[in-house]
């Protein structure tokens, strides 16, 4: 008789090193970084004005508010939330790690900052750019600058006009203390007809741009809104989400090289050119006004801009109605999606929010999104996305929605909010974009070979 | 025993045919007087009075002195002189000397050169025509006044002759011992020369010279009386020369201590007796000078037997240093006695006779390389093969036809390919750069830092140090001459033949079939680099891979031989500590294994225990402490911190691939490994008994490995880690390697002389097998490369930034975004070195410092460039960041970062400095002072504080100026010290102590070590066999 307990030892060992496998693995431990994790702050333009009511509605991880002049001086915030708006700019932040977003909702029935108004709280940045923006007789723009750091910043401001780079003295150098707002009206560096192209580029520290701009015919308003920030200059630019109204694409071409720009639409059924809208050369260091005309729908629709130098693109977007009646918007040339996006809009009761999904590929892209009114979810839905078109989701209709869309693939989403604001047919276009702010987290290993 | 056995048996008797004058030898006038001085010598003497019967020249007069002998001796001498052998036998008293003995057995001779003494010892064997030998050269044109035989050992047969004695010398250290090495065959090579002395065994001493010298000094001992004859001869004007064609074979019965009332200790004699008359004789009261440097040498042998295990000869070499130092009277005797030869002669030049300190010194190395040469053997040829000793010894070199049937072996062909291969695997990996990779840090530049790195203190972490195999790499590094690098490069580049080698040797051992050890060893040596340690540069499963068939060999041995000679359990110990200072849990594990291999054995208790017990000396050391605080070190290999974090599946494991970026291919794992488990199997079902103690191992190798990287354990200083688990995968194939052995052992044997049938599928579907999997495993080795290990210099930041980093002003915090990945590291002193990961990695292992790099690495990452990125970076005392690649976004946002300085930068990277970042920093309110160890401080303002970017430690010292500075509490948990107003030289230390565990652990390991070592003897006789010899012996034992 053969001895086979040792073999038999072996197979249940064997057996038993499968079995172990199954139990779940403990997981390594992250480094605990204690106070100093790393956090995310927003600036979120918020003022004081009488006939206008100002929420902020933020969702993130241990989301904080603060003045600008003192952090310490903050509150802690719970997730998801919508809050009345402090009279002056606040700072707010999160876990630099958690999907982080804070957005600023606007309405005013009447006076100058009638209409609806929405605007993501921008991060600090050494480079950022605005579209469409009108400083003339019957606009006023002011660019505020606000330094969240503790050493103060230098700034210049570049002013692409029609007729290139505005000669605007005092528009470089612009100092910003720190913790501390600087107010830039453009007005006396630049009284023009045409929409401009703004570039505002750090040149030591970081600032926190954001620029509302008033219209007036004559004296009577036609509405305020924040120009949302464009996306840096490049080759292939979209400006998604452009609601139905009377359309003008901004073009600016910040290079010394003269643009020769290709422009689409990018629709529900699929890409088309707008008749005489197809193309546009832009000269070198100037800006360039497009009319999307007829044909254009009157569905949300993107524009795809191929050019052979860089550009910087937004959108002006006039609803229809009278002066007392209509609104007006900037859409701004869009980063893609990322991975996922989550906005808290604070958005009017009455008011309908529909995310525009834009997929500029070859190939039919995936998202899924969800809308969740006070923790109902209105919305949850898979989107296919044909190539080169836009899908516009039905609405979700309610104050308040929280919105997530979440897509592995080259898309780009936008909300859009429209609402009765007293006679107002207002309207507002909020990008969404990964909401960890400064991008996706970015994978970065410890490798201690590294310079050594 | 065959004819041709028979050759073989004396390979070099015809060397030893020496051409015989043709010419007789003129007897005429000629007188011999031989006297064979006997006592209790009747084992040899039968043999011995034939011979002298059968001398073809005879002494003219044989006579025998008998000194009391009480054994048959008497009988024996009545019988031959009662058959005419002997002349006359006289018997004296047992307490009579040697010299008396002789004396008293000569008769009164003649005058002039044909008149001649022939002493003989009853312990020798005489070849018939040696006195004629002697005799020719005695007579010979230059007269010689004293001529010895060649003396070969007597005790040896068979396998040609050793020669124990070619005439007798004194080096200057008085170290008796012969012109010719000990050990050497004697092939007809040794020439007939002039020599110091000789031993009084077939001592030719021309009667004259004898009378004028008043024969042997009674007063000194037989052993040495030869000596001391032929010296004071020399004195008297004679020439004393070896005849290496007379031959006479001593048993050396006294010196062995095989003769009743021999000497106590021969060896103490010869070497008291020595020195003695190397005072007496060599020239001249000694000088301080040379007593002392006598002292040196004898404390040099002392420590050199000690170190050989030969207790006896160390204790010899004091005994006879004290004996010497009083022998006063005896040295003005001997003294005196030389002058009376001399006659006002100057004393003679024997200078030339003599060997040097450096001719001695060649001997010990050669003694040395004998024993290395011995265990280097075991890894050769063990079948009618053709391997490395033969074919760089000679011995074979007139035996043509044996070297015609012999094939290359197929082991040094397996070696060679190897060889081959590893020069292909690295080929991209030659330089002089430090050899890196993903677990593996560059060596040190300095051999010191290594140590450094071993016994300092880690601040901040209570009582620590490195980890023990530190320590040992530094000790290791010796053999490559102070080259860490050179080490590491020969343990993972040359991993693959070494393993091999190591492998097929224990096999060899397990199994029958040699066939089956190659095959199993090739397979060893491949297999880390399969499971991903080589290319990765696991350092601790490199040499766990190379040492684990030693620790089997060394059990195996030990269970076979039940009681192993303390060098076996040295050998055993050692491997066990050597695996266990990587890898902990290697200890209790081969106590298990020592425990199974003694049980039903009669193994001393003592040794079990000692062996068990030996690797404890690992945890003689701070470090100790450490693990005591963080245990799961005990679970993990070296270097922890650098192993991947993510589990891998359960059926990963099974295949060979633990978590590892090294790993081949999935096919890959899945044919080698596939191969092993379909082998082990069929190795199970044909005997399930043998190798079912394979599949054991198996076994636990695999749940070990997979519980290990179920879990998540500390490990010091303060970290929390994956155990990676590769060693224990290499257990698991180990397991399944021996299951295959045992289980197809003696398949080819049974195959043999049977018709084709279901053995011969098997048979062929294995062999398919395994050459499929080595032929897969051996392609990915080489066309790997052994990616992603390379080698790179140190130091890639610019070099204003170094020089800061290397005076420990600052540390530097590295971004690369080089490649696809992004990567930061800390750097500091002279960067991460092999050891620092055991040793913390980032500040000294400080988990909070640890998080908060992880954090400013995560958000320039990301590019939040908030504005306490600049104060986190200056708690962790970095002075520079520096930007490695092309990420321009990254660059751009970093450049935003409130706090840090302007950029600037080149094509390899763009930098920033710190203003008020660094290690060392002098504080004075708001106003902040970089300065570094070593500095000359300015005083200054009152209130200041030395502010160290470095955990608290109490055992911190500061001074300036040579004033001691007092330690101050800190906010931030960073060291802090009053400064006071005065200025001065700034000296910064973290003491410890004097690290005396180190020297405990030195003195111990080197204990073992000699343990370990192959024994030396300092024994008559017992020099080394020489690789000739060696090799006749076994080619002997193959017949």
């Amino acid at each position: 008789m053969k001895n086979v307990v040792p073999a038999a030892v072996g197979a249940a060992l064997i057996v038993g090193a499968v079995g172990l496998g199954f139990a779940p693995a403990a997981e390594v431990p992250a480094p605990s970084v204690g106070e100093h994790r790393g956090l995310i702050e927003r600036l979120c333009p918020t003022f004081q004005q009488a006939q206008m009511a100002q929420r902020v509605g933020a969702v993130g991880a241990s989301v904080r508010r603060a003045p600008v002049a003192d952090r310490a001086q903050g509150q802690d915030v719970k997730s998801p939330t919508v809050v009345n708006a402090a009279t002056a700019f606040e700072r707010w932040s999160a876990d630099v790690t958690s999907p982080f977003a804070a957005v600023v909702g606007a309405t005013a029935a009447t006076g100058p900052e009638r209409g609806l108004s929405v605007v993501e709280c921008p991060v600090p940045r050494s480079e950022q750019w605005f579209g469409g923006v009108r400083s003339g007789a019957n606009a006023t723009a002011t660019l505020e600058l606000t330094n969240l750091d503790n050493t103060d910043a230098e700034v210049n401001v570049i002013l692409h006009a029609t007729t290139g780079v505005v000669a605007a003295p005092g528009a470089r150098g612009i100092v910003v203390p720190a913790r501390g707002t600087r107010a830039v009206p453009l007005s006396p560096l630049a009284s023009l007809a045409d929409p401009l192209g703004i570039e505002v580029r750090a040149v030591s520290g970081r600032v926190a741009a954001d620029l509302r701009v008033r219209q007036w015919a004559q004296t009577a308003p036609l509405g305020a809104d924040w120009v949302p920030r464009a996306a840096e200059a490049a080759e292939q630019v979209v400006v998604p989400g452009i609601p139905a109204g009377e359309r003008l694409l901004v073009v600016t071409n910040p290079s010394d090289r003269t643009a020769d720009v290709d422009i689409e639409l990018l629709t529900p059924s699929g890409p088309i050119r707008a008749a005489g809208a197809e193309s546009v050369t832009v000269p070198a260091a100037s800006t360039r006004v497009v009319k999307l005309g007829a044909g254009t729908g009157t569905d949300a629709v993107s524009a795809r801009l191929s050019s052979n130098v860089p550009i910087v693109a937004a959108a002006e977007v006039t609803t229809s109605g009278d002066a007392n009646t209509r609104d007006w918007a900037v859409v701004g040339a869009g980063k893609m999606l990322g991975v996922r996006a989550v906005a808290q809009l604070p958005a009017p009761g009455a008011s309908e929010t529909r995310i525009v999904l834009t997929n500029p590929g070859d190939e039919t892209a995936k998202a899924h999104v969800t809308g969740t009114l006070a923790g109902a979810k209105k919305l949850d839905r898979d989107v296919e996305i044909p190539a080169a078109s836009t899908v516009v989701l039905d609405p979700v209709k309610g104050a308040d929605p929280l919105i997530e869309v979440t897509s592995d693939a080259d898309v780009y989403a936008t909300a859009v909010v429209t609402a009765a604001i007293g006679p107002v047919q207002g309207v507002a276009v909020l990008p969404l974009t990964d909401s960890t702010v400064a991008g996706a987290a970015v994978p970065i290993t410890h490798d201690p070979r590294v310079g050594g | 025993m065959t004819e041709r056995n028979q050759a073989i048996a004396d390979l070099w008797a015809w060397a030893r045919e020496s051409s015989d004058d043709p010419t007789t030898l003129d007897t005429s006038g000629l007188e011999v007087q031989a006297v064979l001085v006997t006592k209790d010598g009747a084992r040899w003497l039968p043999r011995l009075l034939e011979e002298l019967d059968a001398l073809a020249v005879s002494p003219h007069r044989l006579v025998a002195v008998d000194a009391g002998s009480i054994d048959s001796s008497p009988d024996l001498l009545a019988r031959a002189h009662e058959a005419g052998t002997l002349h006359d036998v006289i018997h004296v008293d047992a307490e009579v000397g040697y010299a008396d003995a002789v004396a008293q057995g000569l008769t009164p001779g003649g005058e002039g050169v044909r008149s001649w003494v022939w002493l003989l010892h009853d312990d020798a064997q005489v070849e018939s025509g040696a006195l004629e030998r002697l005799l020719r050269r005695a007579l010979a044109e230059d007269a010689p006044g004293v001529v010895a035989p060649l003396l070969l050992h007597a005790q040896r047969h068979g396998v040609g002759q050793v020669i124990a004695e070619a005439g007798q010398t004194v080096a200057v250290s008085g170290v008796v011992t012969s012109p010719v090495s000990p050990g050497v065959l004697d092939q007809g090579q040794i020439e007939g020369r002039s020599v110091l002395g000789a031993s009084t065994c077939g001592l030719l001493v021309r009667r004259d010279v004898w009378d004028a010298l008043g024969g042997l000094n009674p007063d000194v001992p037989p052993s040495m009386a030869g000596l001391d004859l032929c010296w004071r001869a020399r004195a008297a004007g004679n020439d004393v020369v070896l005849e290496p064609t007379a031959r006479l074979r001593h048993w050396e019965a006294s010196g062995r201590g095989w003769r009743t009332g021999s000497a106590d200790d021969p060896l103490l004699e010869r070497r008291r007796w020595g020195m003695v008359l190397d005072e007496a004789y060599g020239g001249g009261r000694f000088s301080l000078r040379e007593r002392l440097a006598v002292l040196l040498a004898t404390v040099g042998r002392m420590l050199f037997f000690l170190l050989g295990k030969d207790l006896p000869a160390a204790g010899a070499e004091a005994k006879a240093l004290r004996a010497w130092n009083r022998d006063r009277s005896v040295v003005s005797a001997l003294r005196a006695r030389f002058a009376d030869a001399r006659e006002g002669r100057p004393s003679p030049e024997v200078g030339s006779l003599r060997p040097s300190r450096r001719r001695m010194f060649g001997r010990v190395l050669d003694e040395i390389s004998g024993r290395f040469s011995d265990w280097a053997a075991s890894f050769g040829a063990h079948g009618p093969e053709l391997g490395l000793d033969t074919l760089t010894g000679d011995d074979y070199s007139g035996n043509v036809l044996e070297f015609r049937a012999t094939r290359w072996a197929p082991w040094a062909v397996a070696l060679l390919a190897l060889v081959v291969g590893a020069v292909a695997a690295a080929r991209h990996l030659f330089g002089f750069a430090p050899l890196s990779g993903p677990q593996l840090l560059p060596s040190p530049a300095a051999f010191g830092d290594l140590l450094a790195g071993y016994v300092n203190p880690i601040a901040g972490a209570g009582a620590s140090a490195g980890a023990p195999w530190q320590g040992l790499w530094w000790l290791a590094s010796l053999i490559t001459l102070g080259h860490p690098d050179v080490l590491v490069g020969l343990v993972v580049l040359a991993g693959v033949p070494l393993g091999f080698l190591l492998a097929r040797r224990t096999l060899l051992e397990l199994v029958g079939d040699p066939s089956i050890a190659l095959v199993g060893g090739i397979v060893w040596g491949l297999l880390p680099v399969v499971v991903g340690a080589a290319g990765s540069g696991q350092l601790g499963v490199m040499v766990f891979a190379l040492l684990l068939p030693e620790l089997v060999h060394s059990l195996v041995t030990w269970r076979r031989v039940g009681d192993p000679s303390w060098q076996r359990v040295g050998a055993f110990v050692l491997a066990v500590l050597v695996m266990s200072a990587f890898i902990p849990l290697v200890w209790p594990l081969a106590v298990v294994l020592l425990i199974a291999a003694v049980w039903g054995r009669a193994t001393p208790w003592f040794k079990t225990a000692f062996a068990a017990v030996a690797p404890a000396l690992l945890y003689l050391t701070p470090w100790a402490s450490e693990v005591l605080r963080a245990p799961g070190r005990l679970l993990t290999s070296s270097e922890p911190l650098l192993a991947p974090t993510a589990a891998p599946e359960a059926w990963h494991l099974l295949l060979g691939r633990p978590e590892s970026v090294a790993l081949p291919a999935l096919w890959v794992s899945a044919v080698v490994f596939g191969a092993l488990w379909v082998a082990a199997i069929i190795g199970l079902v044909r005997r399930p008994d043998k190798a079912g103690w394979g599949l054991a191992v198996a076994g636990l190798g695999a749940v070990i490995a997979v519980g290990l990287t179920r879990v998540v354990v500390p490990v010091p200083p303060a970290a929390v880690v994956r155990p990676q688990a590769t060693e224990w995968v290499l257990v698991m194939a180990a397991g399944l390697l021996l299951a295959a052995a045992w289980g197809l052992d003696g398949l080819a044997e049974e195959m043999r002389g049977q018709t084709f049938g279901g053995r011969h599928v098997l048979g062929f579907g294995v062999a398919a097998l395994a050459t499929v999997g080595v032929l897969v495993a051996g392609g990915a080795w080489v066309a790997s490369g052994l990616a992603p290990l390379e080698r790179r210099d140190v130091g890639s930041i610019p070099p204003f930034m170094a020089k800061d980093q290397a005076r420990g002003a600052t540390r530097t915090f590295v971004l690369d975004s080089t490649g696809e990945r992004l990567s930061w590291a800390l750097t500091e002193g002279t960067f991460t070195r092999l050891g620092d990961a055991e040793r913390g990695l980032v500040y000294s292992g400080d988990a909070t410092a640890a998080g908060v790099a992880s954090s400013v690495a995560s958000r320039l990452a990301s590019g939040t460039a908030d504005d306490r990125i600049a104060p986190d970076l200056a708690s962790l005392g970095v002075g520079y960041v520096w930007m490695a690649g092309e990420n321009e976004t990254l660059k751009v946002s970093t450049s935003n970062t409130p706090g840090l300085g302007t950029a600037s930068g080149d094509k390899h990277g763009m930098s920033w400095q710190l203003p008020t970042g660094g290690r060392v920093l002098v504080v004075a309110g708001t106003e902040v002072t970089r300065v570094a160890p070593g500095d000359d401080l300015a005083p200054p303002k009152a209130d200041s504080k030395l502010v160290l970017a470095e955990p608290a430690d109490p055992r911190w010292r500061a001074s300036v100026g040579g004033v001691a500075l007092d330690a101050v509490a800190s906010e931030d948990g960073r060291q802090t010290f009053a400064l006071p107003t005065t200025g001065g030289r700034l000296e910064l230390a973290l003491d410890s102590g004097t690290p005396w565990w180190a020297w405990a652990q030195l003195v111990l390991f080197l204990g073992l070590i000699g343990l370990a070592l192959p024994s030396v003897s300092a024994g008559q006789g017992s020099g080394r066999l020489d690789a000739r010899r060696r090799g006749a012996r076994r080619m002997e034992e193959k017949r």
